[in-house]
This record gives structure tokens, C-alpha cells and sequence, in this order.
């Protein structure tokens, strides 16, 4: 178990000796070949929750030492103790006696000689506190005095004896700083990275021994920004607000089935067909399905070009490591099974864009003869590539004012630009198929005008399914939820957060709009009804705002603390609310009244059908129509009667209200035609 | 005033009377609208952003299924209409499929391929009986559209390309002699284009690099992951090790002592 983990150390430790000597000597590595493991300690490497979280938040950005100590020479605690306190155990009691006395005192005059010169080191090694005066009254020799020092340094901060975690650690560390030493070897081959400054060469980067011999060269801004963010960790609250923000999307993506399914539809049905693997070459499918279960040659081909690699592999495998060495150490295993499933349920969903990935790649490399680099790039243009943005749509990812979800809509905009420029029969085709699928209801013939907003003009994003419900009422499917077409078309919630342009929307989800724009303005943005209802007592309004602010943070289906407002027992995440409302026969949230398997098709299926019940359609809006009619004929005599106005304001207001009247006219029109 | 709700109630049973006289600003619009009642309605780009760009996208079949339509009543084959014709079809956004319903319902002929038959209660029974109308149809519709053939053909690549070689060229010839515009242009490029900016050798060295390091860990993550899952007692035997204290072949000895150990322990359990 351990040779091959000696062996690797080794052949890491070697091959940084000889990219980047800068990083490690060939002296350092020799003198320390076959023995070398560092020291860990849990006080710095396996903290509890608390302690890291707020070291983390105070900590500021800086260089990431890659991997430095990892290879040099291990030391004990108490090292210099020998050194600087040796002479003070060679010397009589008596004289032992005169130094600690005369360090206890400090206004005792100088010793002078020799007893001065030891003084002055007792002084120094007693100021560090690692050393008492007892300590040196009571031990026998400077060795006895270096091991329990070591003994009670590392009793204090956790030495790590188990090999687990420091092997992880050390090796992980010396991998990177060898890929990295390459990789700034290759930018010096290659004249990336300069001597001389000139004009488009004129960053300079620090001195680092990770940069090897691009230390303190030149280079272009781009590539500058990129090097320090590699080699620069984000400070401590950036970092928090970053994986608590990974957190919540993780929960508002993997763990929502109905995400997941939209997405798969997505890729099925739009974006892999659009990158040359339409919904009909099963044999495709077949092959991705064989070759990602076996590990395949394939497999193997796609992984070396980048594709199925997990960006957060670097930071899991030390947690799962100091997870071990807790739970070993009986620290904090309750919470392993937790994090297992947590696990579980992000690997199923990254293995969900992989597939399709894969399945393009052996489509480019088996059928359309692409080299395998090109083959995964098409499949990461075609198929979202979370991991390549630009840097303005990272921002708004990672901000706490931005769109967190924006990375798939940019992702997404791509393949579809490129298709509508270079080939728009297919995505014509598209809108054919649809249409075509809402004729073969042909018997049922709907009046537009009385439909719900959301529904009414919506040709394509909002489809008429050829089969009415078991009530007799005609159905929609929600395009805007399931295929990119939210990108150019919000959705009714949308529209009721930041207004129908196309993408702007996008902001809307982020979570801190949300609380604040809820609570700040009393209206769901997913629903466009107020939080906490008129006339709620204040108890009411409590448990309306939990209620909100609960829906923002949980997982779609997960249960949450129980509220009650306006006489309805609320129970968590808007996917379970909406099984609970179909269970017990009531509207959901947003008024839909939908059956068991219907509902169970949304929140698993991610696809959302929507009866409507076209008399309650058309007796609300006649009844809406006489409202605002009466409200304009209102208008009109006040405008006529009005003191304060002029004729010519008189003219100008009745021209619009006449205007509005003329619309207002036409949608009757429309209704009874 | 007061003859607003007499005009909606006219309206709701469809019997509106043009009055433009009265004075009320109401009578005179129901009478605009009485006006445009018989005109056929325009369906083309009425609806949301993307069923305007379907409309766009689907403009040539609509005109040519409208053509079609027309040339099927200049022949006697259809009774004629207002609305069929290049622009009748784009404004009703015609389809094959229903001109194929049409031809249906006008001459008889065609059976299930021109959707010519009797609707039944069974929602399934319709549904099949629709499918071969609209399938002839959405071939039809795909088939006829001169988007199709010009997008095969390359054509629209090929203008999309030469407007953006055409728009390129300019731009690059506006911010070689205005500076400012350079800088502009070369700020926006770093910020809204995925690794705007960087040169391509560190492009290339770059996306390998994080390939290697990806690689790289889960080399680790195999060499490692059965030393982290070991018990404790191994795992501080093997830090020993590693850390060059004793020496590998003794580990064994150090194994065996805790089998031996186990056995024990399960032997007095057995016992008890």
C-alpha cells in the first residue's frame, strides 16, 4: 500500500527537481529521497466546521504555495531549542540559578560575559512561550527540554500520525506543482512569457518559485489575469459567498428531478442534434451508454481531452481524506453518510451533461472523422462547457448581484447563434414539428384571446397538447420551462421580477434578489402574489416571510418548517407544495388545479402541462373588460368636466383614453368573432 | 357617455353597428372597429419573440404554401378565397397541413392523407387519425421551404460569413486609426469573449493544463484511496513507513501481529 504512494513522491519529487529547480533542489530531493512525508497537523489541515469557516473568511488572497514545504526537509518544533538553551544546561546550578533569577528580574544589571550571552537566549526562547522557567529549572538537559516542547507543540496543534491524509495531501501537492512547473516551462518555450517588456507584453509577474522560470517575465494582460488566478486563491469571504452559492445552485439543480429531466430533454432533443446526433441514432447512444459503464478505449480517448473531468476533484479528494481521518478520529462522522449521498446526487447530475458530451465525441470521432481534440470540441460548443466562459458572464455567475444560472443561457446561446447563422432550416424545422404536434388536435378549436396570459400569442412556447384533460379542458405544455426557449422568452414568473426583456430576466434568480426584492416589495417573483397577505396579523406575517424565504433556499422537493398562511399549511419547496396541493384537490400556488400523475410528470419529469378551464377563462376576463371599460369611461367625464386642464390637454387625454377604449374594443372583437 | 356598455354588449353578440355620430369618443371608435372587422387578420409576427423569429425563419414555406393554395383555386381545385396567395400565406402563416385539410374538406378526396374522416369520442382514435395529414403536411412544410435549400446549399453561410468578414474588416480598420476605439475594442474582448485576449500558444497550454491537473489528482485519488479508507493502526504503520521510520518489509511482521491479535480477540468471543 504504501510503495507505490514512496514510489510516486519520489517520481514527482524527481521530475519538479528537474522543470523547476527552483521549486525543490536536486540537493533538497536527494537528501530526502525515500524518507520524506511531512508533517500534518488537524489544527491546520482537518479543522472543525467553526474554526475553518472562520479562518477561511479572514484569510486574505494570496499566493498558493504549490507545493514548497511538501519536499523539504521535515523539522521538529523544538529544533533551535538545543541550540539556543544548550549552553544553559552546561552550566553549574548556581550560575543556572544566577540566569533564571536574573530573568525573572529585569531590572537586574547586565551579567556580563559569558552568563550575559545565555541570559539574553533564555530570555529570547521564554518570550516565544514555547519554554517556562520551570522548564528550565526543572529539566535536566536542552534534548529532555526539545521533546517535551515537540511533545506539547504537537499535542496543541494535532500532529497527524495516520498516513492517509498527509499522503494525499503531499502528493496531490507535488502533482500540481509539476503540472503547473510545465505548464510555465511550456509558456517560456513558447514565448508566451518574455524578458524584456514591450508594448503588448507589459505585466509582469511575481516572484514565485511555483512560476519556475517565468518568475518575474513579462506577458500580455489576458494571459497575466488568467496566471494569477491560477496561482492566486480567492480570499476568504469570496470564497465563502462562492461555495455557498455552489451550494444553493446544487440544490436548486441536482436536487431537483425536474431540472435534470429539462436539461436531458434539452440536450436530447436540441443541442446534441444541433452538434450532429439527432434523437434517432440510438446506435450512438448505445455505444456511449457501453462504453461509459466499461471505461472503454473511447472512454479513455475522451478523458484525455479533458472531457468527464470533475473541476472540483481537487478539493474532494482531500475532503473525502480529512473526512476519513475525522471519522478515524471519531470527529464529526455523523455527518458522513450526508455528505456521501450529497455526493452521490452531484455526481449524477455532472454524469448527466457527460453522457451527452460523450456521445458527441464518439459520434465526431466514429462517424464525421474528427481528431479527438476537435471531436471534444465540438461537443463542448454544442453541449454547455461550464468550465470556458468569458469573463463577464463569470462575474455575473459568482456575484451576489449577478445571474447564477446565466453559464448554461450563454452555454446554450451558442450553438444556437452559430445554427440560425449557418443553418436555420433546422431550427425552422423545430417550429414545423411543433406546430405540426398542435394540429393533430384539430378538434378542439380554442378562442385565443380568453387564454391566460402566459398562453395567449404563444404559437410554439406554449403548446396545445392534442388531448384535453379528464374534465374536458384543453391542455398546454410550457415550452419556456423545458427547451432554451426562456433564453429569448421568459416565463409569466419572470415577467412579474425584472420585466420581459429576453436575458435580463436571468437576474431574477439569484438568490439575494430574490429575499430582497420579495421582502423589500411584498411580491413572489414566481408567483406575482404578495408574501404576506392584506390584513395579516403579525404572527401571519412571520410565517408568510419563513415561508418565502424557506422556498428561495430549499431543494424543490425538500420539506421545510411547517407555516400556515392564509389558511393553507405551507410544507417546504414549490415541487412538494405542488404534489401536496394535488393530493388534496386544491389549486396550487399559482392557481393551477392539476391531477396527481400531472403534477408527479412537473416535478419529476420537469414537464409542465396546464389545463385550462376556458368558461371560468371566459367569465373572468368579460368581467375584467367591463372593469376596465368602466374605469375609462370614468376617466373620460373627468377629463371633460376637469377645471385645471386645457383644451388642448382635454383633446390630447381623450385621444388616448380613446385609444385604449379601440384596443380594449378589439380583444372583444376577437373574443366574439 | 353612457352607450360604452351598449357598444361592448353589442359586441358580445357579434352585431355591431358603425355609429360615427353622437359626439362620443366611444361611439366613434366602435365604429373604426366595425370597420376592419371583415379584413382578414394578420397572424405574422403577432405573437412572442420566439414565434416572431419562427415566423421569420418560416416566411418562404408560408408564401409558398399561400402560392400553392392560390394556384389550386385559379384551377377550380379549391372554391377561391381572400386569403390565400405569396402574401395571404405569409399573413396567415399557412401551413401544407392545412391546405391539405382543406383539399380534404373541399373536394372529398384523399381520405386520412387529406385528414377526411368522421371524429369520434375516442380522443386516441382522432389523435391516429391526424397523424398521416400531419405528417404529409410537415414533410410538405420542410420539403417546400427555400430556407432548406439554400441553407444546404450553403448559401446563408455564406452571406452570414461574408456580412461578418465585412463587419470584421471594418471594425479593425475603424480601430487601427482611432485608438480609443482599439481600446475599447480590446477591453470588451477580454471581458465578453471566452479567453478574449490570450494568446493562442497559452490558450492551447492552458486547457491542457487543466486537463493534466485533472489527471493528475485522480492518479493521486487511485494511489491514495485505500491508504486513506485503512484503519488507523495501518495507516500510522504506513506513515511510519513513508516517512522512512521503518522499513517496508516489516510491515508484514506489523500485519501479522494484528491478525494475530484479531484472532485472539475473536477466539475469546467464540469461546464466551
Amino acid at each position: 500500500m504504501a510503495e507505490p504512494i514512496r514510489q510516486e513522491l519520489d517520481a514527482v519529487g524527481e521530475a519538479i527537481t528537474k522543470v523547476n529547480p527552483k521549486l525543490l533542489s536536486e540537493e533538497t530531493f536527494l537528501a530526502n529521497k525515500g524518507t520524506y512525508l511531512g508533517n500534518f497537523f488537524t489544527k491546520y489541515i482537518a479543522p472543525t466546521e467553526e474554526t475553518r469557516i472562520s479562518t477561511e473568511a479572514l484569510a486574505r488572497g494570496r499566493k498558493a504555495r504549490i507545493p514548497t514545504k511538501e519536499f523539504t526537509q521535515r523539522k521538529d518544533f523544538a529544533e533551535n531549542i538545543i541550540e539556543k538553551v544548550g549552553d544553559f544546561f552546561k552550566l553549574s546550578s548556581k550560575d543556572k540559578q544566577i540566569v533564571i533569577n536574573a530573568t525573572r528580574d529585569k531590572d537586574l544589571p547586565s551579567l556580563g560575559g559569558k552568563l550575559q550571552k545565555i541570559r539574553s537566549d533564555v530570555e529570547n526562547i521564554l518570550e516565544r512561550g514555547q519554554v517556562t522557567i520551570n522548564d528550565l529549572k526543572f529539566q535536566t538537559s536542552a534534548r529532555r527540554l526539545s521533546q517535551i516542547i515537540n511533545e506539547r507543540v504537537r499535542k496543541s496543534v494535532g500532529l497527524i500520525e495516520e498516513g492517509g491524509l498527509p499522503a494525499a495531501f503531499s502528493l496531490q501537492k507535488g502533482q500540481l506543482g509539476l503540472v503547473r512547473s510545465k505548464f510555465f516551462k511550456e509558456l517560456v518555450d513558447k514565448g508566451s512569457v518574455i524578458d524584456i517588456p514591450d508594448e503588448t507584453f507589459r505585466f509582469q509577474l511575481p516572484d514565485s518559485a511555483q512560476l519556475g522560470e517565468a518568475t518575474g517575465k513579462f506577458v500580455n494582460r489576458a494571459d497575466y489575469d488568467a496566471i494569477m488566478k491560477t496561482i492566486m486563491p480567492d480570499d476568504g469571504l469570496t470564497k465563502l459567498w462562492k461555495d455557498g452559492l455552489r451550494f444553493w445552485k446544487t440544490s436548486k439543480i441536482a436536487y431537483n428531478p425536474s431540472t435534470i429531466a429539462r436539461n436531458d430533454l434539452t440536450n436530447f432533443l436540441i443541442l446534441n442534434p444541433l452538434g450532429g446526433v439527432g434523437p434517432h441514432r440510438l446506435d450512438i447512444y448505445y455505444k456511449t451508454v457501453k462504453e461509459f459503464y466499461e471505461g472503454g478505449e473511447l472512454w479513455q480517448r475522451f478523458r484525455k481531452v479533458g472531457g468527464g473531468l470533475s473541476s472540483q476533484s481537487r478539493g474532494e479528494l482531500i475532503a473525502k481524506a480529512t473526512e476519513l481521518y475525522k471519522k478515524n478520529s471519531n470527529i464529526r462522522q455523523q455527518f458522513k453518510k450526508v455528505e456521501d449521498f450529497h455526493k452521490a446526487v452531484v455526481n449524477f447530475y455532472g454524469n448527466q451533461d457527460t453522457f451527452f458530451k460523450f456521445s458527441n465525441f464518439i459520434k465526431g470521432i466514429m462517424n464525421d472523422g474528427l481528431s479527438d481534440f476537435a471531436a471534444m470540441k465540438r461537443a463542448n460548443f454544442y453541449l454547455v462547457d461550464y468550465s470556458e466562459v468569458p469573463k463577464v458572464v463569470e462575474w455575473m455567475r459568482n456575484s451576489p448581484i449577478g445571474a447564477p444560472f446565466i453559464s448554461f443561457t450563454y452555454g446554450v446561446s451558442l450553438p444556437l447563434a452559430k445554427t440560425l447563422l449557418e443553418r436555420p432550416d433546422k431550427l425552422s424545422a423545430y417550429f414545423k414539428i411543433l406546430r405540426a404536434m398542435q394540429s393533430l388536435g384539430a378538434d378542439q378549436t380554442i378562442d385565443e384571446s380568453i387564454l391566460p396570459e402566459n398562453l395567449k400569442d404563444q404559437p410554439y412556447s406554449a403548446l396545445q397538447m392534442p388531448f384535453k384533460d379528464e374534465f374536458g379542458r384543453p391542455q398546454f405544455i410550457d415550452m419556456r420551462y423545458i427547451l432554451p426557449f426562456n433564453i429569448l422568452e421568459p416565463t409569466s414568473i419572470a415577467n412579474n421580477t425584472l420585466g420581459s426583456i429576453p436575458g435580463i430576466s436571468q437576474f431574477g434568480q439569484n438568490p439575494v434578489m430574490q429575499f430582497f426584492g420579495g421582502i423589500l416589495t411584498n411580491t413572489n417573483p414566481y408567483t406575482g402574489k404578495k408574501i404576506v397577505p392584506d390584513g395579516s396579523t403579525p404572527g401571519e406575517a412571520i410565517m408568510a416571510v419563513i415561508d418565502y424565504v424557506q422556498k428561495i433556499i430549499l431543494p424543490s422537493l425538500a420539506p421545510g418548517i411547517p407555516t400556515r398562511v392564509q389558511g393553507q399549511t405551507k410544507i417546504g419547496g414549490f415541487g412538494l407544495e405542488k404534489l401536496k396541493s394535488a393530493i388534496e384537490k386544491h389549486p396550487d400556488f399559482a392557481g393551477r388545479e392539476r391531477s396527481v400523475p400531472k403534477t408527479l410528470f412537473d416535478v419529476l419529469g420537469g414537464i409542465k402541462i396546464q389545463p385550462v378551464d376556458l368558461e371560468l377563462q371566459q367569465r373572468l376576463q368579460n368581467s375584467e373588460l367591463k372593469k376596465q371599460f368602466e374605469e375609462l369611461r370614468s376617466q373620460a367625464v373627468r377629463t371633460q368636466l376637469s377645471k385645471t386642464m386645457t383644451k388642448e390637454e382635454k383633446e390630447k387625454e381623450l385621444a388616448r383614453l380613446r385609444q385604449k377604449v379601440f384596443e380594449l374594443a378589439q380583444q372583444l372583437k376577437e373574443r366574439t368573432k | 357617455m353612457g352607450s360604452i356598455l351598449d357598444t361592448v354588449k353589442n359586441k358580445q353578440t357579434n352585431n355591431i353597428t358603425p355609429t360615427t355620430t353622437g359626439g362620443s369618443i366611444f361611439r366613434t371608435v366602435s365604429g373604426q372597429i366595425s370597420n376592419q372587422i371583415n379584413e382578414p387578420q394578420n397572424k405574422y409576427l403577432s405573437g412572442g419573440f420566439i414565434s416572431d423569429v419562427a415566423d421569420i425563419l418560416g416566411t418562404g414555406q408560408y408564401a409558398i404554401t399561400g402560392g400553392i393554395e392560390s394556384q389550386l383555386e385559379k384551377r377550380g381545385i379549391l372554391r377561391p378565397s381572400t386569403t390565400s396567395g405569396l402574401k395571404g400565406g405569409v399573413k396567415e402563416r399557412k401551413s401544407n397541413i392545412g391546405l391539405l385539410k382543406r383539399i380534404g374538406e373541399e373536394t372529398g378526396k384523399g381520405g386520412l392523407l387529406t385528414g377526411q374522416y368522421q371524429p369520434t369520442q375516442s380522443v386516441w382514435g382522432n389523435f391516429v387519425r391526424e397523424l398521416p395529414v400531419t405528417a404529409l403536411g410537415l414533410a410538405g412544410d420542410i420539403m417546400i421551404d427555400p430556407l432548406v435549400v439554400a441553407s444546404k446549399l450553403g448559401a446563408v453561410a455564406k452571406v452570414t460569413k461574408t456580412i461578418g468578414s465585412a463587419v470584421k474588416t471594418g471594425a479593425t480598420a475603424v480601430a487601427s486609426n482611432m485608438p480609443a476605439v482599439q481600446k475599447i475594442g480590446d477591453v470588451l474582448e477580454r471581458l465578453a469573449i471566452t479567453r478574449g485576449g490570450q494568446s493562442e500558444a497559452f490558450k492551447l497550454a492552458d486547457k491542457q493544463r487543466i486537463i493534466n491537473e485533472s489527471l493528475a489528482l485522480e492518479k493521486t485519488e487511485k494511489l491514495v484511496s485505500d491508504l486513506i479508507e485503512a484503519p488507523s493502526v495501518i495507516q500510522q504503520r504506513m506513515a511510519q513507513v513513508l516517512k522512512g521510520g521503518i522499513l517496508h518489509e516489516m510491515i508484514f511482521v506489523v500485519w501479522l501481529n494484528q491478525f494475530v491479535r484479531n484472532l485472539m480477540l475473536l477466539v475469546k468471543q467464540l469461546q464466551r
